[in-house]
Parts: C-alpha cells; structure tokens; sequence
C-alpha cells in the first residue's frame, strides 16, 4: 500500500472521518464544526457535523457547547488516540527515518537533502519521494561502490516504509558545478525546495562551487 | 549559519533570525491549522503556535523569547552581544526544522 503523505490518515480509511480526525489531531484547542470544515476544504457542513456526530459516540472526539456552537477536540485518553496521532505525522515519521538512516551512514555525504513533492508537503500516494545525495569529496577506491551501496539501501527502505519509490540524485561535486555554471534549472528547484538533512546547507555547498 | 565575532554581522544575522523564525511559526500554523497570526501582537502568534500540536513543544517559547528581542535587535541602535545573536540563531533554526518536517 502506498501512503498518501497529504493525507496519511486516508491510508487507513478514505472517507471524511479521516479528515476530520486530520484536523483534530493537529490541534490541543477545541474547533467548532465549521472551522473543522473550513480546515479540512473539502466535503460538505452537514457530512463534517454527521462524521463529528459518530466520532462522538465513539467516544475518540470529545463535545462541549459553551456557547450557541459545540466545540470538539480529539480525546487523547482514548486508546484510539495515540495511533491516529501517529497516522497524522506519517510525514514527520518517514523524515525522522530517513534523517536517521543517513546519519548512519559510513561514508558521509557532503550534503543531503529531501526536495520535490514530499519536501514541499505536496505528496500524494502516486508521488516519488526525492533524495538529493551529494558525495564526500574524495572517495577512495573501493568507497564508491560502498558509496552505491548506501543510496540503493536508502531506496529500498523508503520503499519498505512508505510503499512510494525513491528517486535518489547521486552527484559529486565536479557534476554540480557543471549544473550550476549551465545554470541549470534543477538548481533554482532545489534551492526552494530542499528539506536538510545532513551534511553542509545546500546554499553553502552551492556558494562553494560557484 | 557561521558567525564571525563581529558583533555588527551578529547583531544583523540575530535580526534576520527573528523575521525567519516569525515566517516560520506562520508557515507551520498555516500548515497544521490552516490560519495564520494576521495581529500585530506578536503574543498572538505565541498563543497560536501553542494550539498546534509540535514535534518541539518548546517552540513557542523559543518564538516568544525571539519576540522580545525584536525590538532590541530591530530598532534599537545597541549592539547584541554575539553569544545572544548564537542563542537566537539557534531558536529560529528550531522553529524552520519544524515547519521543514510538516
């Protein structure tokens, strides 16, 4: 099953519940049925209010109506709770993992970085999930096989965990500068996009082979 | 981000820092809730990333420390100490990690 890292709750359940569990779950203040909706921009006040309604007497939503308006909050006592809580940070779950493995490798890059749909937080369940890889400086012989190694195991998991492909650019710094000087549009890309995560900052890998 | 010990340079990167860590609560604000602080009082801004719920919990606290030094750092014709100018580069790269990873 690939995830939806827009919407990872819809992993589990493609209806409206899961977007208003989305929106609960984002949250410690109690929401009104219309900011819900309005959060949520999709589905209609009156199917917001009848899943609001079930979630309820399920007991995973809680319901207090202070006012003219009932506010609702995620009951985060509710057994329920910690995996919805978890469903709905999948994104941050699958960096955290990917930062981790890096960080483990043997051979450190000069920079790493995620850019592309997921760093942008525009992932959808058909979407690759971009890895911008830039290699140590001198590799000796032998290491870039072992280099190789590290990218393709990268791949794999990031398949393993999330069920969407890796597309990994694997680039010295020679290649790089080349990219740069042909001002090639991929660079502007990356310099907007690009989610660290280890190594040197791009912009100060880039300002380095100018 | 490297700072020489020019307190000049300091004094400007901490003042970048704040303008970046204001950006930043906004964006994951904007993200999570969908809304974003529209109040020229910062402590609004606080309240707000107080409601989301945060890989950093300290984060509001980093913001709201970073508020109080803006008018220091913005307006005011003395000079930071680079050590403070550190510690407030340090709050604002906690606050861009977080809206990094949502």
């Amino acid at each position: 099953m690939r995830v939806d890292l827009s919407n990872p709750l819809a992993t589990l359940t493609p209806t409206l519940d899961a977007a208003v569990l989305q929106v609960l779950a984002a949250t410690t203040a109690p929401c009104t049925a219309a900011e819900i909706h309005r959060r949520m921009a999709r589905g209609s006040d009156e199917g917001v209010r009848r899943v609001l309604a079930r979630l309820v007497g399920q007991g995973i939503v809680l319901t207090h109506a202070p006012a003219r308006y009932p506010l609702y909050w995620l009951n985060r006592n509710h057994v329920a709770a910690p995996l919805i809580m978890a469903l709905s940070h999948l994104r941050d779950i699958v960096f955290t993992r990917i930062h981790d493995a890096v960080l483990g490798w043997p051979l450190a890059p000069v920079h790493a970085s995620l850019f592309g749909s997921f760093a942008r937080g525009e992932a959808g369940a058909d979407s690759d999930i971009d890895v911008l890889a830039i290699r140590p400086r001198r590799l000796q012989e032998g290491q870039a096989e072992a280099w190789q190694l590290q990218l393709d195991t990268l791949g794999e998991s990031i398949r393993s965990w999330t069920g969407n492909l890796a597309q990994i650019v694997d680039l010295d710094l020679a290649t790089l500068t080349v990219m740069v000087r042909e001002k090639d549009p991929i660079v502007d890309a990356w310099r907007s996009d690009v989610v660290h995560i280890a190594g040197d900052r791009l912009i100060d890998v880039l300002r380095g082979v100018r | 981000m490297v700072l020489s010990d020019d307190r000049r340079e300091a004094h400007v990167a901490a003042a970048l820092a704040v303008l970046a860590a204001i950006a930043a609560s906004d964006a994951i604000c904007g993200l999570r809730l969908r809304q974003w602080s529209r109040s020229d009082d910062h402590s609004s801004a606080v309240a707000l990333l107080q409601t989301v719920v945060l890989h950093d919990s300290t984060l509001p606290t980093k913001l709201r420390r970073l508020l109080a030094e803006k008018d220091l750092v913005h307006y005011s014709p003395n000079l930071i100490t680079v050590a403070s100018a550190r510690s407030m580069i340090r709050n604002a790269r906690a606050l861009l990690n977080e809206a990094d990873r949502l």
